[in-house]
């Protein structure tokens, strides 16, 4: 056995030295190489990745905020037409009240007018009346002497009032 | 003449302790890399992009790092068995591109041996020694164990290969747990012949060549042995993570077997067969 091991160059002497040689290697390499090797490339790819993700995220961000916009758009659109409509119902309503007023008033006027001038004719025409009673008592006491006042007044009222009821 | 020696040359002996010119390769390999380990570790914590070697290193990392997460399927293991077989890759492959370096067999001392005088070449790759490739196998095989127990538990690991035999495959079983647990020690035997015969083969052949024809001829050879020390690191690493892979799965006595893991999906460098995806469910 021994003797193989002397023919394959095997010596323990040496096998613990590179035994320890390699441990050596292995301690070293895992504590300066590898580790922060694979930290940066673990952070690396983390990088990337949520490199990627926030370019993903920002691109929804951005079609959100285009569609909120477009929709704000259309509110606002529509609002501002319904406003304009309103204000133009409004219009036409006051529009419409006013000249309604105004012809209410302008009959108003008219209806008062008429009243006034038909109020002015009667007294006119009463007081026509007075002085023609008075006038045709006057003419006619001339003419017929006899004739009491009393009688005289009551004939001339009633000629007037068959002239009034003729007419 | 030539001299061939299955085991490594010494050089010269300090206070009893021979000095073999593959313990002087692998002191140069350990300040080597010590030493880019240094630079490694002032350039990665730092918030500088990777330069110079550390780009080589980042690179040689991110594409490692998939592919052990490609075998193991599993980003825990993965990152727990990096550290272990990228050390055995980097360390395998530095070793066994050593003996490309010009000089090998022919820079040296002479000495006598056996009463003939021959010429002790200062290079030799370190993988040429089985002394180097039994402690890596070992190192592979422990942390296999080690690993194991880690992610199994103390009981349930070695409950794997001890079986007791009025269990439910009564003898059979318990034979089948003893074979396992041989089959861990042949394990280490064989990866550590395999890259030994692999580096020392390759070593023989580009020494026999150079010697008979010095000029052109070994120039192919040299790429082979490129190529050949390439994948025998990959190899060496590859086996330790389907090792440590199978070492830290439960075995179930139950018939429904989970479905194994796809091995022929693993591909070196990453992605296509990998399951890593940068904005997917893999990395995070």
């Amino acid at each position: 056995m021994s003797e193989m091991f002397t023919k394959l160059g095997i010596d323990w002497k040496l096998f613990i030295a590179q035994l320890i040689n390699f441990m050596i290697l292995f301690l070293v390499l895992r504590a300066f190489a590898w580790k922060p090797l694979l930290g940066a490339l673990n952070e690396r790819r983390q990088k990337i990745s949520d490199g990627i993700d926030n370019a993903k995220n920002a691109d929804e961000k951005l079609m959100q905020i285009e569609e909120e916009k477009e929709k704000t758009l259309t509110e606002a659109r529509s609002e501002s037409y319904k406003i304009i409509e309103e204000a133009k119902q409004k219009a036409n309503k006051l529009k419409e009240e006013k000249i309604h007023a105004t012809q209410v008033e302008i009959e108003q006027k008219f209806d008062e007018a008429k009243e006034q001038i038909q109020g002015e004719r009667n007294a006119t025409y009463s007081a026509l009346k007075q002085d023609i009673v008075k006038l045709i008592s006057a003419a006619t006491g001339k003419l017929v002497k006899d004739l009491d006042d009393k009688a005289h007044e009551k004939l001339i009222q009633d000629a007037i009032n068959d002239l009034e009821s003729a007419k | 003449m030539l001299a061939i020696s299955i085991g490594p040359e010494i050089i010269t002996t300090i206070a009893g302790m021979p000095i073999t010119n593959t313990m002087l390769m692998a002191g140069v390999v350990l300040l080597v890399i010590i030493v880019i380990s240094l630079i490694v570790k002032k350039q990665a914590t730092s918030d500088a992009p990777p330069r110079g070697i550390t780009g080589i290193m980042d690179a040689f990392v991110e594409m490692f790092f998939d592919f052990v997460e490609s075998i193991t399927n599993d980003k825990e293991k993965a990152i727990r068995f990096f550290p272990i077989v990228a050390t055995i890759f980097f360390v395998v492959l530095c070793s066994n591109l050593l003996e490309l370096l010009p000089g090998l067999g022919s820079i040296g001392i002479w000495e006598v041996h056996h009463g003939e005088e021959i010429l002790v070449p200062f290079i030799r790759s370190m993988s040429a020694d089985l002394n180097f490739t039994f402690v890596v196998a070992i190192f592979a095989m422990g942390s296999v164990q080690i690993m194991g127990m880690r992610f199994l538990g103390f009981k349930a690991y070695w409950g794997k290969f001890f079986i007791a035999p009025w269990k439910k495959p009564f003898i059979i079983g318990s034979f089948v747990g003893i074979l396992e647990f041989v089959s861990e020690f042949s394990k280490a035997i064989s990866f550590s012949f395999r890259l030994f015969g692999n580096i020392f083969a390759g070593e023989v052949l580009l020494a026999v060549i150079g010697f008979l024809a010095p000029f052109l001829a070994p120039l192919p050879f040299l790429f082979l042995e490129l190529f050949v020390g390439f994948v025998q690191a990959l190899v060496f690493s590859t086996l330790t993570i389907v090792f440590l892979n199978m070492a830290t799965t439960a075995h179930d006595h139950e018939e429904e077997h989970e479905p194994r893991a796809d091995y022929s999906k693993a591909t070196f460098g990453g992605k296509p067969g990998g399951i890593t995806k940068l904005n997917g469910n893999g990395i995070s």
